[in-house]
């Protein structure tokens, strides 16, 4: 029970850590509102190993965190809404069986944006943002493809070490 | 990667590639700048002239230039800068949105001129 909190705490922490280098670091790239979202590496992991509700309670609190840090509002409501579309599509997803941890990831880097360009067009009431969904779903696409080949990768090592039963 | 990966990854790109080419179809070139602060024109301009635009709230300020037919923000003071990076528009339809601001710059052609500004 102790190391399971303290695993959370880690995917939490490391979640955390993640989104700040993001919000700090953009990306190179044309093209505003792309981001890796690396911190969703952790919470596809945390779903596969933990389950839903782990890695919805990690999810929170790396937003609740991010917000008090940072201090804005806007890109709470943001992010929550982002994860809260993102893990209603992960986790049914994830639940059939059909899909691997990538398709799952693309889901929910898709789901995330898909929510975010309506955050933003409820926030503003520009509805013609709703023009920048196709791009913002192929940037989803992509790095949902990286975030679940990271997944992939990490997850069998992670088993190896048998979350609930590391040896203090 | 399962068979479904592919269906839901393909069946998503196709999706987007295809509402990109209908929004793109749909856009001839424009002739006229409209920028709208909170969303009430505050500034029309005719895209074939040169010429530059501040706008200003405040301390917030959006520089619009408007060049060899093209418009674009070269510089502003908005978080991260979106706008700036959103680059060069000149067709129809297609706008440069700064949320922190609240500033939109859209192109649209002459023809729709009336229409436009009856439902402002």
């Amino acid at each position: 029970m102790y190391k399971k909190t303290a695993f959370l705490g880690l995917f939490a922490c490391l979640a955390l850590i993640f989104s700040y280098v993001e919000a700090i670091v953009p990306l190179p790239i044309p093209v505003p509102g792309v981001k890796l979202g690396l911190a969703n590496v952790l919470i596809v992991i945390c779903l596969y190993t933990y389950g839903v509700k782990e890695a919805v309670a990690i999810n929170f609190v790396r937003i609740i965190l991010l917000a008090v840090l940072f201090a804005n509002p806007y890109s709470f409501i943001y992010s929550l809404a982002g994860a809260v579309i993102s893990m209603a599509l992960m986790y049914p997803l994830y639940k059939s069986k059909g899909f691997s941890i990538i398709g799952v990831s693309v889901a929910g880097a898709v789901g995330h944006n898909t929510a975010q360009i309506l955050t933003a067009m409820a926030v503003t009431g520009i509805v013609k943002l709703i023009d920048y969904l196709p791009v913002l779903i192929i940037s989803g696409i992509i790095t949902g493809l990286i975030i679940g080949i990271i997944g992939r990768i990490i997850l069998p090592q992670l088993k190896k070490i048998d979350l609930e039963r590391v040896k203090s | 990667m399962k068979k479904w990966d592919y269906i839901l990854i393909a069946s998503l790109t196709i999706i987007s590639v295809v509402w990109i080419i209908i929004i793109l179809r749909g856009q001839s070139s424009g002739e006229k700048v409209i920028v709208k602060l909170n969303d009430k024109v505050i500034y029309t301009a005719l895209l074939n002239e040169d010429s530059e635009y501040l706008i200003k709230t405040g301390n917030d300020y959006n520089n619009l230039v408007i060049k060899d037919g093209e418009a674009y923000i070269d510089d502003a003071n908005c978080k991260g800068l979106d706008c700036v990076r959103m680059g060069h528009i000149s067709r129809d339809g297609e706008s440069i949105i700064c949320i922190p601001h609240s500033v939109i710059v859209t192109v649209e052609s002459d023809k729709d001129n009336n229409i436009d500004f009856v439902s402002e």
